[in-house]
């Protein structure tokens, strides 16, 4: 075989292997909304569901701040006066609470990106196809972080890094060195598994896991969430109460 | 029983939640539908739905709530303006809003779970609209 006629084998393979690999991954793009919905259907007083897996299991003094803070939080509800948190504020939720979909997500897929939109506050979130996660000192600190993902076979392998320290996931705090790792994948055609782990030996005496599950709805289209009219304030005991004078 | 949570007695009767309105035969839209906490509603009396009677002076289709408002005659020829929050546009749209269905000088009649601290303002159960048609908030 001629040199020419080996690099034209070799260009071809490569460009298989890239293109070969690209075409055969599956297409995550869709409405997806949680499923089983852990949200009260029709329930006119839902509460928050409670930590996925029973909760994480927090080092001190984070376990003890952690039952000090549901318990203020039970009594400011006992009271009447529920202490406002950064959904209230219609702060962004942040990763991984974004994916919690509390309202329906759409990815949005390319070969070089996932990108999920979700209802909830027009929120954004890149994740960024076959690069190298930069290093933490690189990444600017944000609601979402950073994230890069890469396929293993049928499974989408997300790693995140650089979620501003104020960021809270059920209400539990992390480091600047927290990493969170997602695995997506189809378990059927229409339904989406999303198995998340999140890693802070700072915080957590453990990695915290947790599964969240979604299915596709093609009917439904995404609509314009612009948090502008919150009427909530907050007093100096981080109690909400509305205002009901009219702007 | 008699409600007395903005000084006033008139038009505010305690109801249980599946006494039906005058209005029992018009259609009862949108049951189905998530509605997600954007907050607690610990603010709320989720153990008492009162009924009120008035005009609507303003509706505010936003986000994260929508907000009617609904002016109240009391006893003294005065009124008392109740604010009304309802869910997100996107969860009503779901569930078979319309965005022009409520407008001001509509008389409706409202069920609602007042707030706790007494303002008047409470969480739309339900609003019967002039055409009589009952629609969850």
């Amino acid at each position: 075989m001629s040199r020419r006629c080996l690099q034209l084998v070799l260009g071809a393979l490569i460009w298989l292997a890239a293109h070969g690999a690209s075409a055969a991954a599956p297409d995550f793009s869709g409405t997806w909304e949680r499923y089983p919905d852990p949200y009260p259907a029709d329930d006119r007083f839902p509460e928050e569901p409670p930590p996925p897996a029973g909760g994480p299991k927090l080092k001190e003094p984070y376990a003890s701040a952690y039952r000090k803070l549901t318990q203020r939080q039970a009594e400011a509800v006992r009271k009447g006066v529920p202490l406002a948190d950064p959904s209230t504020q219609c702060m962004p939720q942040g990763v991984p609470t974004i994916m919690a979909a509390v309202h329906p997500i759409e990815i949005l897929q390319t070969p070089q990106q996932l990108v999920v939109l979700a209802e909830f506050l027009t929120q954004t979130r890149r994740i960024y196809l076959n690069e190298k996660m930069p290093a933490l000192e690189d990444v600017s600190p944000g609601y979402n972080g950073y994230s890069v993902g890469h396929w293993q076979g049928d499974t989408l392998v997300v790693q995140t890094i650089g979620v501003r320290e104020d960021v809270r996931f059920v209400d539990i705090p992390h480091s600047p060195q927290m990493k969170v790792t997602e695995r997506l994948r189809l378990t059927a055609p229409n339904l989406l598994e999303n198995q998340l782990t999140i890693e802070d030996p700072a915080i957590l005496a453990k990695p915290y896991t947790f599964t969240f599950g979604y299915k596709r709805n093609p009917e439904y289209r995404i609509l314009e969430y612009i948090c502008d009219n919150n009427r909530y304030s907050v007093d100096a005991q981080g109690g909400s109460s509305l205002q009901v004078a009219p702007k | 029983m008699v409600e007395d949570f903005d000084g006033s007695s008139v038009n505010l009767h305690m109801r249980s939640r599946y006494i039906p309105f005058a209005s029992i035969a018009a259609a009862v839209l949108a049951l189905a539908g998530p509605v997600h906490a954007h907050h607690s509603f610990a603010m709320f009396d989720k153990n008492r739905l009162v009924t009120v009677q008035g005009k609507v002076s303003k509706v505010e289709w936003t986000n994260p709530h929508v907000y009617i408002f609904v002016d109240v005659p009391d006893a003294k020829g005065g009124k008392t303006q109740y604010a009304l929050e309802c869910n997100s546009p996107n969860v009503l749209m779901r569930t078979g809003w319309k965005p022009t269905m409520l407008k001001a000088g509509d008389a409706v009649t409202v069920g609602l779970y007042p707030l706790r601290n007494g303002q008047p303002g409470g969480l739309l159960d339900t609003v019967t609209l002039p055409d009589g048609r009952k629609i969850k908030g």
